[in-house]
């Protein structure tokens, strides 16, 4: 108590001076009394005040250890030091400037960079102790799949809730199934994100309601009742107006009322990071209500995995101790099941990981991590900057340290003070660097994917990316100030008094740190400049891939006649209706319906061919269905390389038939042109006929290798919820307002969705390669700048070094010409030095980009020679400056002036 | 130095507890002679010491004039200075008994 005191008293001390004065009248009272006693024991008066002052042990030492008890010595020589290493910043602006310029732009970017992994990599989810989270998958041993990375694959609703019943590892286990319900409360129709879940899902993830209740356990099993909702934070503020009485209010979704009875904490969105942030939440009893088509047939079916089901761990478990259990579950539930369950495990992953997709997240985490790895090479470049300004400005300054070093200062005081200057810079830095951070949020937010529009990934500045700009700062001011500092407090002494800094050997070896810093430099940028270089040629690469489908001039829109409860009949007639409005609107050259949108994906189902089947133990594979009208190959001009497309004769009554790719015929009749072959789906045992076979196209992502698609005719294998395909001849946006009305007219309830044009589409699934291009060609051009401006600095200052030497030669014999190739060969040879390192490193390094470039090598010698050449240009540029400069050196006022 | 300083900083306090208010040059004396003037103490080292015990809120301070009218701060013990002087005063008592008992080792405890 006392020391806080006393200690806020001295703080207080070091910035008053009043004190002082007040001590100097004390002492001098003291004196007085003390020679007025001496006198009066018979000493004169000379000698009192001798006797006084020696007794006191000397005024002025007595008054610096009043000064120190009074202040905080440290702290004020600490100001002393800011105080003057901001004079000297003054002095100096154009130094000052460049150093915070470059800090800020390094800064800047690394700020921005973090800003956006912070809200989507390290800001997972807000749910009570994440950790203990994980998400349950299947994995399949029998069947394959031939999309490289789809390996964890959901799970099964009943194997969930065996899972759930009989497990030792979980205090419980929820299931969710995503899925879009058509809510009429606005002013037209829409869709909003819904998921359906086990009654305890937000018990398991430990969250308390904002507003009333979560789902009672019976909710979620008793046969009535459950027309209950909850409905997440933003979709309560954002689209209804945070209503104070929203609670036992009804919503109508899917032309159903459902009683709001919760809302969910601000900020939670679910379990998916990708998913928009306005929600609802309803029980999985309204399965058998919601769901349409195959999704419902499907829901409670034990092969089919339907549902995400995660878990909270109980405490004292670990995750591997958990999975096993559960895989010894799964092989029991293999024998209980042997149809459905055949081959299937089950693989855990914490749920942090799987909210940005379980199969994905590498990817993305890669993607951050490359990110960061590039601005933090162009915050480096800028540091190596800073240190060679130091340097330089330490050799400038190297007279008037010496001088002081001379009357006595210590070593370490000069080092403290410069690196306070130092400091003073990258602080400086930082808070600029902040500013552009800012900035460049808005600039970086332009750049994000299209599926990220509504999800309200929240990119503000928050108290980690402020820590981390302040870290990031002190770290640089500290490390890229300390050598130079301790560089220049150790100067030679004799030597620089003597030429004044001047003279000395010529070239590199008067300077090897310097060299070795711009050798760094070089490298550095050669290793960005190489990354940013992959990344364009990747985007190149990508908009040239072939789709198999013609991808311009089409528009797409997507809508669920399930909502409205459509059985098949009005279904099939309703399409039929749209595609016929589609035809004879202006503009639209041909028109489709189809279940699966351009690049969506698709359900999946295993297929077997005839004479094979499940119980064989036959590998069947995973193949993308999609359900079309016969117009489809017209419309998406996808060429029949064989036999015919669907047409009306295709019926429910008549022969069953199928259009398969050719992926698919050489997967299961290698060398055979796959007419007449005949194939069922797992659990069905009707055989179905391929009368067509179709060039490939792309199902799920751009650059995949060719996939097996099952082409079904829709009037056999009906799915309410679709997506109306129109081939426009001219721009496709302009056709929408035109489909909008004839779908009002035809059905004004029903939501339409996904209107995009197929630009839209491929903007979607590029956005990696084009924004990754975009991105660190940016930053590698930054980097270019930086070191170039690093190269330059370097080499001038060592041209104002060398000045008596090249005034010395030039006197000697030496031609203009001849000064002029000794600079720039000096120059070269750093940069030569310097871009062979890089090329090494590069080499070594690139190979980790690899899984997200678009059939671009990571030792693609094109982009490596094209770096190569740029940056020798740039550095020779940024040479022939200085170079310019030595060959106009006046022989006779170099060799005269000192 | 610092076992220096807590000494000097008692007898300060236990100088201002017999004698009242008091100057510093008149605190020194005291001290120098209380102490049989084994302690030669340099009378600097006084202040530094006050400062502390100022700013620690056992003592506080006020100008007036001295004896022969020469400006003078006198210090004063506060109601915290008191009660911190006594609680100090109990401890060294202890710990001198207990010093004593480990230096004279063959003697029985009274």
């Amino acid at each position: 108590m006392r020391a806080i005191h006393a200690f806020l008293q001295r703080l207080a001390g070091t910035f008053q001076k009043n004190k002082e004065h007040s001590f100097a009248e004390e002492l001098d009272g003291h004196v007085q009394m003390h020679t007025d006693d001496n006198i009066r024991r018979g000493m004169n008066a000379e000698e009192a005040r001798r006797n006084a002052v020696m007794k006191l042990g000397g005024i002025e030492q007595t008054k610096e250890m009043y000064h120190d008890r009074k202040s905080l010595p440290l702290l004020e020589v600490f100001i002393q030091d800011v105080r003057y290493g901001l004079r000297m910043l003054r002095k100096n602006p154009g130094f000052t400037a460049v150093a915070v310029l470059s800090l800020a732009l390094g800064i800047g970017a690394n700020t921005t960079i973090f800003t956006v992994v912070n809200a989507t990599l390290l800001n997972a989810l807000p749910v009570r102790d994440l950790p203990r989270l994980v998400q349950l998958d299947t994995v399949d041993s029998k069947t394959l799949v031939t999309q490289a990375r789809a390996v964890k694959l959901g799970m099964s609703y009943p194997n969930f809730q065996d899972y759930r019943r009989d497990n030792q590892a979980f205090t419980d286990l929820a299931a969710v199934f995503p899925t879009l319900l058509t809510w009429s409360g606005g002013a037209e129709p829409r869709q909003v994100q819904a998921e359906l879940v086990s009654a305890n899902y937000f018990d398991v993830l430990g969250l308390r309601p904002a507003q009333g209740r979560f789902f009672m356990p019976d909710e979620d099993t008793k046969p009535s009742g459950n027309d209950v909702a909850v409905l997440s934070y933003s979709f309560w503020t954002n689209k209804l107006g945070s209503d104070p009485s929203i609670i036992g209010k009804q919503l109508i979704f899917d032309a159903r009322p459902y009683t709001v009875i919760g809302v969910a904490p601000r900020g939670f969105k679910g379990t998916l990071t990708f998913l928009s942030s306005e929600q609802v939440w309803v029980p999985s009893s309204m399965a058998d209500q919601i769901l349409g088509g195959k999704e419902k047939e499907f829901f409670k079916d034990r092969r089919a995995l339907m549902v995400i089901a995660f878990g909270r761990l109980k405490p004292g478990i670990a995750a591997e101790a958990a999975e096993a259990s559960l895989k010894t579950m799964a092989t029991h539930l293999e024998a209980e099941f042997p149809k459905d369950n055949s081959g299937r495990s089950v693989a855990l992953s914490p749920m942090a990981d799987a909210a940005l997709g379980v199969n994905d997240h590498q990817r993305f985490t890669l993607a951050g991590g490359v990110m960061m790895g590039v601005v933090g090479l162009v915050l480096l470049i800028a540091c190596v900057n800073l240190a060679n300004l130091l340097l330089a400005q330490g050799a400038r300054r190297q007279k008037e340290i010496t001088l002081r070093a001379a009357l006595g200062a210590n070593r370490g005081r000069i080092v403290r003070q410069m690196m306070t200057e130092s400091l003073l810079l990258s602080l400086a830095g930082g808070a600029a660097g902040l500013a552009i951070a800012y900035a460049g949020r808005s600039i970086l937010w332009a750049f994000r994917p299209p599926f990220i529009d509504q999800t309200g990934i929240d990119l503000s500045l928050d108290s980690r990316v402020l820590l981390f700009t302040l870290g990031v700062s002190i770290l640089t001011g500290i490390i890229f100030g300390l050598v130079p500092a301790v560089k220049a407090s150790r100067p030679d002494l004799m030597e620089t008094l003597k030429s004044g800094g001047r003279g000395g050997t010529m070239g590199w070896k008067r300077d090897p740190l310097r060299s070795m810093l711009v050798i760094g430099e070089m490298a550095l940028a050669l290793i960005a400049l190489v990354g940013a270089g992959l990344f364009l040629r990747s985007m190149q690469n990508a908009q040239k891939i072939d789709l198999g489908f013609e991808s311009r001039n089409l528009l797409v829109m997507s809508f669920d006649l399930g909502a409205l409860h459509y059985e098949e009949g009005r279904g099939q007639q309703f399409y039929r209706a749209a595609i016929e409005r589609a035809k004879n609107s202006p503009g639209v050259a041909s028109a489709s319906v189809a279940s699966n949108a351009p690049m969506g994906g698709g359900f999946a189902r295993t297929v077997f061919p005839e004479g094979r089947d499940e119980a064989s133990g036959y590998r069947g594979t995973l193949t993308t269905v999609n359900d079309i009208t016969p117009e489809y190959f017209d419309t998406m001009r996808i060429p029949l390389v064989r036999g015919r497309a669907f047409n009306d004769s295709d019926r429910k009554e008549t022969a069953v038939v199928a259009i398969a790719s050719e992926a698919m015929i050489k997967q299961y009749w290698p060398n055979e042109n796959g007419l007449g072959k005949r194939f069922h789906f797992f659990g069905d045992p009707t055989l179905r006929e391929i009368v067509g076979v179709a060039a490939n196209s792309v199902v799920g992502e751009v650059g995949e290798d060719p996939q097996p698609i099952v082409f079904l005719p829709m009037t056999q294998d009906y799915v309410p919820a679709a997506t109306l395909h129109l081939r426009t001849t001219g721009r496709p946006e302009s056709a929408a307002g035109t489909m909008r009305a004839a779908f009002q007219s035809l059905d004004p309830n029903l939501a339409i969705t996904n209107v995009f044009s197929i630009e839209q589409i491929l903007a979607q699934a590029l956005w990696a390669p084009r924004a990754g291009g975009v991105l660190l060609g940016l930053f590698g051009a930054l980097a270019l700048l930086l070191s170039a401006v690093g190269v330059y600095g370097v080499l001038s200052y060592s041209v104002n070094q060398q000045t008596r030497e090249i005034g010395l030669r030039m006197a000697l014999g030496a031609q203009r010409g001849d000064v002029m190739r000794l600079i720039l060969g000096q120059g070269l040879r750093l940069t030569v030095v310097g871009l062979g390192l890089g090329v090494l490193v590069a080499l070594a390094t690139m190979r980790v980009l690899v899984s997200l470039l678009f059939a671009v090598r990571a030792y693609d010698p094109w982009t490596y020679a094209a770096v190569t050449m740029l940056l020798t240009s740039v550095a020779l540029l940024a040479c022939y400056i200085p170079a310019r400069r030595a060959m106009r050196v006046d022989p006779m006022v170099a060799l005269r002036y000192d | 130095m610092d076992v220096w300083q807590g000494t000097l900083a008692l007898m300060i306090l236990k100088t201002l507890e017999a004698l009242g208010p008091l100057h510093g040059y008149g605190i020194a004396r005291r001290i120098e002679q209380t102490s049989g003037d084994v302690l030669a103490v340099n009378y600097g080292t006084l202040y530094p010491a006050l400062l502390k015990l100022e700013q620690e809120g056992h003592i506080s301070s006020e100008w007036g004039q001295s004896d022969n009218n020469r400006k003078a701060k006198y210090y004063k013990l506060t109601r915290a200075g008191r009660r911190f002087l006594g609680r100090e005063e109990r401890d060294w008592e202890q710990t001198t008994a207990i010093l004593a008992r480990f230096l004279a080792p063959g003697k029985e405890p009274a």
